[in-house]
């Protein structure tokens, strides 16, 4: 199945994100928008739900908390317990640095690891865009165009009217 | 076209009625053109510098570390100064990014490319002190405790020392990808705006495919708040651990529970005034004035001001616990720090590190350029001697008057040193050379900040 | 391979080897010929070369193979080879012990040899010899190291060529009749209390009438020797006891470091010093000198007089004495100041209270001043108690006049022959210059010397003898005692004993060994009722490394008022004084690596000699320590560092002698300057004391390697000292004035013994004794005057020594600090890799293996007690490495090292202990410092068994740990310095 997507691109990013307004509140359906900076309120408005990078966080956070903490005792006290300066095995106090550093680097890692998951962002991964200045001065959006709902001029005028500068049309595999 | 009321007392913060595309061109200028006959120059010195350290290392570890002036009393000197220098230094980078980041510090997005960098190579600079100033480093793996033929025989994990192969190797880990993170979208600038269709290739590895997708966009900036969330308890964890290889001795003038705030603000102190150093010089090496403004410089006299004075007020406490303590062996160590065989180093530290900084406080020496430039090296040069003051006055004339000595360092030392700066400023030149020093998606964020055209895009 | 066929030729003598129980080294070392002189060399082409490190292994593997062969030699090549099955007894892995007797000087000390794998590696002292009873002092823990020193002679050698022992005595007996025939044949020796050695040299001189022995000793004690003939009318030589000594004085004799008989001396000093076990009474040591000695340090009264002054301070006592005696003696008027006349009444006063129970000693070699000294000592009525006089007939003693008589005569050109061991005038001789024109004109020049020195460079022949821990000989200790030298090893090159070569040369067909035999049967055997067969009496003897007999018949001494001669001619310019150091001594020992690096006990100077003068007169030249001076006495200068030493006399230039050798080996040549040409013979003997010396400020600075560069103690509780009174009272105000401190961790439970260890600083004199001995037991490296001057000197064991007081005459104090064995000890929680970590019985471990040299323990060591190996130290000489412990690891560079309490001795009197299935106890073992303490300053033991002699120490006596307030628990504690004010 195919889709037939219209990229239209905007002076700025105010404009884009009026558009996109816009389009949403006429009812067509915005597959995406591309920005060389992130523009606050285009998230919402192309319906993109809260992220829960900060959950996985969290989780792979206390893991290595856990799991630290535990190895050190184990090492010290479990596994060949020494007698170091008199220090009783499992001196707890002294393990609390190691701790929150585990705890840091696997927080981090793992967020990082699951924010390339779910953007799907991977070495020699395929660039999908309208256009190559979307990274430099280019603003901007994707909107699926339903043949049976709207003419495409019609799109494309309304798209001018919004202050479209750019309209182009592509066929989408799905 | 919405406007945004604009306060007065807001400076731009980027010079210039620059369009987006400006923006983009001037920051990837640098890399695109060929490099000037200046870069050169100062490559090829660091580089000699670096060399030289490589192959004094050699010689060194060859021979033994018998090379260095160390004694029987004094078992540190240069070795751990340099390595907290280093450290310090690199603070300022993470500050910049993260905690600046979450104060939504927006003069930030012009120097925290480069902050970040210069933490990276500090961060090298740095870890390869704990490891060749063993007796055996090429033993130094036995400091991870992983699974061996010898028992298994795991680590001692109540040393601050391990505390420290922790902390560095995570802070060096997290700033690296907190770095690289920030760089994806210039990547894929580079990779959009340049001719060549192997530098498109290249960067089209390392940018991941980047769109620019607004969906992207949202989860990126989580991503960034989560990391900067996590790199500033840190970046101050990392400094603590690192003065807690003192505090936690028995040793006189090292023995301070005051520490770990103290070399913190120390780190910072020392981080800033070299990020003020590099920033002045890559402006006018790279023609980004107007990205890299006056005031910019302002913000960070300001912060230098501040950590300044926390260190000396660290200073003065350490001297009066000295003698609000009573015990005649913390007393004497700071007598001796002030008046024994190393007093010049003392005194060295305290007019580097507190009286000439306050000449900041007067406008017209804080605009001067060249006055900054010179005050921040001096306040590296200061902080350089705070170390070594905190580290050999203690241990020299500690307890028993017998094992008193002195220390002077060999030419080996001095190499080692040297070659740790070349180590440095060769990676920072290559930097400058083949990556975009300003973060471009985020300054073009604060393009209009304050200038009253456009609404402040902010992203964090 | 001449290897595999000198094993062979092994074989062939196996089968009729006469074998004695004693020990399997214990043969008659009258075949040494059995070294192809080839196999020898080719041994040293390799070890002495220059090799590559790999080259250099396989050749050591290859010399430490050397000895394990020889000390075998007589048993099959099967046993020698690994021991496959192996002699009866000497079992791999476990030392074999054997008693003999020191050589390192006249003192003959009785030794314990610890041989492992048939090689000397440790001298102790033997607690059953009747004089030395079980101390050794620094030298003689260093013998064993000469004995492997790579620059000893290889074989005889004829005008400089390697020749064999066959040759030798094929040729020398005829060049020695003809030399009897064309004057007089000489043998010059140092001093000899062997009576068989004796026995030789009168056989020899029967072979060759025309003979005269001389012995000689560069640092000699002539008048001491002489001065009893004038005052008691016979020849004998002293025996001192302390034993029931109230009140000693000694004017300028350093008892204690190098006179005559430190380890005796010690042993009686530190027994009557004891306050606790002595009721409250205490010896009383009053020392008055110019040179700070050890004994000096020790002194509860010490007055420092200009050198010249300790003369008339002898004339002021035995003035003062005499008329509280009222037997009146003659000399001229004194020459003393009011002030020092004080003190001297004063001095004797008290003298005259401890009648009977006192003594005094001189350090003079005037023969004038030592009969003061026996007419004070017989005034006192000391004579035959804390003096006793024994008949020289089996000693030979130098005397100076012969020997300057000697050389005059070899100037003269009447020596035809010049035969010399153990002495080493072309050293010492104070006129170098007259020397050589003398032995110049001796056509024939043996020397027997093993190692090459300045006088056998000049020798025709070298007869090389053997180390004294390859030999057979005895000794005469007076008063009935006997010691024995029993050999622990073959001798490691074709050498043989002097009197070896005496014997073949006098056409006596028995070798030594049979020749002391027969000896003892005829003189010694005779005097003692204790054995009825000489075998058993023989095998008793050589088992306990010694024999106590009947005394003949004491010396019958008459006293006669001397006629004494106290003038030294007018003040003028400064004094100088010539001194042994407690290491290097007369010279001798100037190849010895250990004694160089060994940091004297007062000035803590390593490696070099040095003038020293006093603060005051330091100032008024303008000098200060490393500032070069000239120091002149008429033609005679000589340039050295000045070293500013508190409470040296004033006026006063003291320099050691025995440094600045110029034919040694590498270890010892260059090392500091020669001073002995400023000994001049004047009233028949060599004076190393000297008025109307001049010294002049010289340009250039040279430091001295220290290893105490801070000499005061600030104000810090480290030595806690007491009165005579205090120590006595039962108030515990000098116990460890801290309470237990609370602990922020639970307690481990405690292993099943707590080792620790007191050291009691009232009887530690300083001596040094222990350093070595440590160095020795525990193979710790020899730096370098250049690392010692990085303050990277490696000893586990040091004395910290620290002055109070007035700078012009300060009290001394030493305290040894070895590892404290903390039991919180900080070291061990910042090691990152677990190198050092503790033991159920509380030993702080240091795992040298894991260790990779972060140096933050000993950053962190708050006693400074740990040693960084900062190159690769222990590699240099293959022969030093000989002298290795086999039970301890040698460490490589990188990494850290520190006292280990002997854990290899714990460990060894654990499995003793294991075997006879009982618990380790005490006196299963002793760590090395504290068996070789003269002193018995140091108590080891089970801090958990509270009946152990530690235990009950630290109960009774006030014990305090360095630095409690620290609250790391040290293990070793120390008793306070008593002193008798």
């Amino acid at each position: 199945m195919v889709r037939d997507v219209t990229y239209a691109s905007f002076s700025d990013d105010q404009a884009l994100l009026h558009a996109a307004k816009e389009l949403k509140s006429r009812g067509h359906s915005l597959i995406d928008a591309y920005t060389p900076f992130p523009v606050h309120g285009l998230d919402e408005v192309l319906g993109e739900s809260r992220s829960r990078l900060p959950i996985v966080c969290f989780v792979a956070a206390s893991i290595g908390c856990v799991s630290s903490m535990w190895f050190q005792v184990w090492t010290s006290a479990q596994d060949w317990p020494i007698n170091v300066g008199g220090k009783s095995f499992a001196s707890i106090p002294a393990f609390i640095p190691v701790t929150f550093e585990v705890t840091v680097l696997l927080g981090g890692l793992v967020s990082v690891a699951g924010f390339f998951c779910r953007s799907r962002l991977y070495p020699g991964k395929k660039v999908i865009t309208p256009h190559r200045n979307v990274t430099s001065d280019g603003f901007w959006i994707a909107v699926e165009h339903e043949a049976a709902k709207v003419d495409s001029a019609v799109l494309s005028s309304t798209l001018k009217d919004l202050g479209a500068s750019h309209i182009q049309h592509e066929e989408q595999e799905l | 076209m919405s406007h945004s009321p604009v306060s007065s007392h807001r400076k731009p913060l980027v010079i210039g009625d620059k369009s987006y595309g400006d923006v983009t061109h001037d920051v990837l200028r640098p890399i695109e053109a060929r490099p000037t006959k200046g870069w050169y120059v100062c490559l090829m010195v660091a580089a000699t510098c670096l060399v030289f350290g490589v192959a004094t290392v050699w010689y060194q570890i060859a021979t033994g570390i018998g090379t260095w002036g160390l004694n029987k009393t004094v078992g540190w000197a240069w070795d751990i100064t340099n390595f907290v220098f280093w450290v310090g230094i690199g603070h300022a980078g993470t500050l910049i990014s993260a905690i600046l980041l979450l104060f939504r510090q927006k003069w930030r997005t012009s120097i925290n490319r480069a902050a970040e960098a210069m933490t990276i190579f500090a961060v090298i600079c740095a870890a390869i002190f704990p490891v060749i100033h063993m007796g055996r480093p090429w033993l130094a793996f036995w400091m991870f405790p992983y699974p061996n033929t010898r028992g298994p025989l795991w680590v001692n994990f109540r040393s601050p020392l391990l505390w420290d192969v922790f902390a560095i190797s995570t802070y060096f880990t997290i700033s690296l990808v907190f770095w690289y993170i920030g760089l994806i979208p210039d990547l894929a600038t580079m990779r959009d705006h340049s001719s060549s269709a192997f530098k498109r290739k290249l960067f089209g590895v390392f940018s991941l495919g980047w769109n620019g997708s607004a969906r992207t966009w949202a989860r990126y900036e989580t991503l960034c708040l989560i990391l900067a969330g996590l790199a500033t308890p840190l970046v101050v964890s990392v400094h603590s651990i690192v003065s807690m290889d003192f505090a936690t001795a028995v040793i006189p003038g090292w023995h301070a529970t005051l520490f770990p705030p103290y070399f913190v603000a120390g780190a910072v102190f020392s981080g800033f005034a070299m990020v003020l150093t590099l920033m002045i010089l890559t402006r006018k090496v790279m023609k980004l004035d107007s990205y890299i403004t006056d005031s910019h410089l302002q913000m960070m006299c300001k912060v230098l001001q501040l950590t300044g004075l926390m260190v000396a007020l660290a200073y003065s406490t350490e001297f009066f616990m000295a003698w609000y303590s009573g015990n005649a062996y913390e007393r004497f160590v700071f007598i001796n720090r002030a008046t024994g065989p190393f007093a010049w180093a003392f005194w060295t530290m305290v007019t580097c590190n507190v009286v000439l900084p306050q000449l900041l406080w007067i406008k017209r020496l804080r605009l001067n350029v060249m006055f900054l430039l010179g005050m921040s090296i001096i306040v590296n040069i200061g902080m350089w001697f705070e170390r070594f003051v905190i580290i050999t006055t203690s241990i020299h004339r500690d307890y028993l008057p017998s094992s008193w000595a002195d220390y002077s360092p060999t030419w080996v030392e001095k190499a080692t040193f040297l070659g740790t700066f070349g180590l440095f400023f060769t990676c920072f030149l290559l930097f400058l050379r083949f990556l975009p020093m300003i973060a471009i998606s985020e300054v073009k964020g604060v393009l209009h900040y304050g200038k009253g055209l456009g609404k402040e895009v902010t992203h964090g | 391979m001449p290897l595999l066929k000198w094993m062979g030729t092994m074989d062939d003598r196996i089968i009729d080897a006469p074998k004695y129980w004693q020990s399997i080294e214990g043969q008659p070392v009258s075949d040494a010929d059995e070294f192809p002189s080839g196999f020898v060399e080719e041994i040293f082409e390799v070890v002495n070369a220059n090799k590559s490190r790999r080259e250099f292994l396989t050749v050591l593997g290859f010399s430490v193979a050397i000895p394990a062969l020889t000390s075998c030699h007589k048993i099959p090549v099967t046993k020698a080879l690994g021991f496959l099955n192996r002699e009866e007894d000497t079992v791999p892995g476990v030392a074999n012990w054997y008693a003999s007797t020191c050589g390192g000087c006249e003192a003959a000390c009785g030794l314990l040899v610890k041989t492992r794998e048939g090689r000397p590696i440790k001298v102790e002292g033997n607690p059953d010899s009747p004089h030395s009873r079980g101390g050794v002092c620094a030298v003689g823990q260093a013998t064993v190291l000469s004995l492997y020193d790579s620059s000893r002679f290889i074989q005889p050698l004829a005008e400089g060529q390697p020749t064999t022992w066959a040759a030798i005595d094929g040729k020398i007996p005829e060049l020695l009749r003809t030399a009897n025939s064309q004057g007089k044949i000489v043998l010059i020796t140092g001093r000899v209390s062997s009576p068989s050695t004796l026995a030789v040299i009168a056989k020899f001189r029967a072979k060759y009438p025309n003979f005269e022995h001389i012995p000689y000793e560069p640092f000699s004690y002539s008048a001491l020797f002489e001065s009893f003939e004038k005052t008691h009318g016979l020849s004998a030589i002293p025996n001192y006891s302390l034993s029931d000594v109230d009140t000693l004085v000694s004017v300028g004799a350093d008892f204690l470091g190098s006179w005559y008989g430190p380890v005796a001396f010690a042993k009686d000093y530190s027994a009557q010093r004891d306050v606790s076990k002595r009721k409250g009474a205490m010896l009383r040591h009053v020392q008055v000198e110019a040179l700070m000695s050890v004994a000096g340090s020790n002194a509860d009264l010490r007055v420092p007089v200009a050198a010249g002054d300790e003369t008339h301070v002898l004339a002021a006592l035995v003035r003062e004495i005499s008329t509280l005696s009222g037997r009146s003696i003659e000399f001229p008027a004194l020459q003393l100041d009011a002030g020092l006349l004080t003190a001297v009444r004063a001095i004797a006063a008290d003298l005259w209270k401890a009648k009977g129970k006192s003594l005094v000693l001189s350090g003079s070699n005037r023969v004038d001043d030592q009969m003061a000294v026996n007419a004070i000592n017989e005034l006192l009525g000391n004579m035959g108690r804390s003096v006793k006089l024994v008949a020289a007939t089996e000693f030979a003693v130098a005397s100076d006049t012969r020997f300057e008589n000697l050389v005059s005569e070899m100037v003269g050109g009447k020596i035809s022959a010049l035969l010399s061991i153990d002495a080493n005038p072309g050293y010492a001789y104070y006129a170098p210059e007259r020397w050589k024109s003398g032995v110049s004109k001796v056509p024939l020049q043996i020397s027997f010397a093993d190692a090459p020195n300045e006088t056998s460079k000049s020798a025709h022949y070298i007869c090389p003898g053997n180390h004294f821990l390859e030999s057979w000989n005895d000794h005469a200790l007076g008063s009935g005692k006997y010691g024995l030298t029993q050999p622990t090893i073959q001798p490691l090159r074709a050498t043989r004993m002097f009197q070896e070569s005496l014997l073949r040369w006098a056409g006596e067909t028995l070798d030594y060994y049979d020749f002391i035999r027969s000896h003892w049967k005829a003189q010694i055997f005779s005097r003692q009722r204790r054995q009825l067969l000489f075998e058993g009496f023989w095998s008793q003897a050589v088992h306990d490394g010694g024999i106590d007999v009947v005394e003949a018949s004491h010396a019958k001494a008459t006293f006669k008022n001397p006629r004494l001669n106290f003038d030294l001619g007018k003040r003028e310019g400064l004094d100088l004084i010539l001194y042994q150091k407690t290491g290097i001594r007369d010279g001798r020992h100037a190849n010895n690596p250990w004694l160089h690096e060994l940091p004297d006990p007062i000035t803590k100077v390593t490696w070099d000699n040095y003038a020293q003068l006093a603060p005051e007169t330091a100032s008024k030249n303008g000098v200060k320590t490393g500032d070069m001076i000239s120091i002149q006495k008429g033609t005679i200068h000589l340039s050295l560092p000045v070293l500013v030493q508190p409470g040296l006399g004033t006026n006063t230039v003291a320099v050691a002698v025995g440094y600045g050798r110029s034919e040694c080996g590498k270890a010892g040549v260059g090392v500091g300057k020669n001073s002995y040409p400023f000994v001049a013979f004047a009233e028949g003997n060599y004076q190393r004391i000297q008025r109307g010396v001049q010294i002049t400020k010289a340009s250039g600075h040279y430091e001295l390697a220290l290893t105490q560069t801070h000499h005061v103690m600030e104000g810090r509780d480290l030595v806690r000292e007491v009165s005579k009174a205090e120590a006595l009272s039962t108030a515990t105000a000098l116990h460890s004035t801290q309470k237990e401190q609370p602990s922020m961790w639970p307690e481990h439970k405690p292993g099943e013994n707590r080792w620790g260890m007191a050291i009691d600083l009232s009887k530690c004199t300083g001596c040094s004794a222990c350093v070595i001995s440590c160095q020795a037991e525990n193979n710790v490296p020899v730096v370098g005057r250049e690392e010692v001057l990085k303050r990277r000197e490696m000893h586990w064991i040091r004395l910290d020594r620290y002055y109070s007081g007035n700078e012009s005459n300060p009290s001394v104090v030493h305290q040894p600090i070895l590892c404290q064995h903390c039991e919180n000890a900080p070291c061990e929680t910042v090691c990152p890799v677990l190198a050092t970590v503790h033991s159920s019985d509380g030993l702080n471990q240091q795992v040298y293996n894991r260790c990779v040299g972060t140096r933050y323990c000993a950053n962190n060591c708050p006693y400074k007690v740990r040693r960084f190996n900062w190159f690769e130290y222990s590699q240099d000489d293959a022969w030093g490495r000989m002298a290795l412990n086999p039970d301890i690891v040698v460490r490589s560079r990188g990494v850290m090292e520190k006292c280990s309490f002997c854990i290899q001795r714990i460990q060894e009197g654990r499995l003793k202990a294991k075997k006879e299935g009982r618990k380790v106890a005490e006196g299963d073992f002793k760590v090395a410092c504290q068996q070789s303490c003269p002193s018995d300053a140091i108590v080891f033991g089970d801090l958990a068994d509270p009946d152990s002699k530690v235990a009950k120490l630290l109960e009774h006596q006030k014990g305090y740990q360095l630095l409690e307030e620290l609250n790391v628990r040290p293990r070793v504690s120390f008793l306070p310095k008593v002193r008798n004010p």
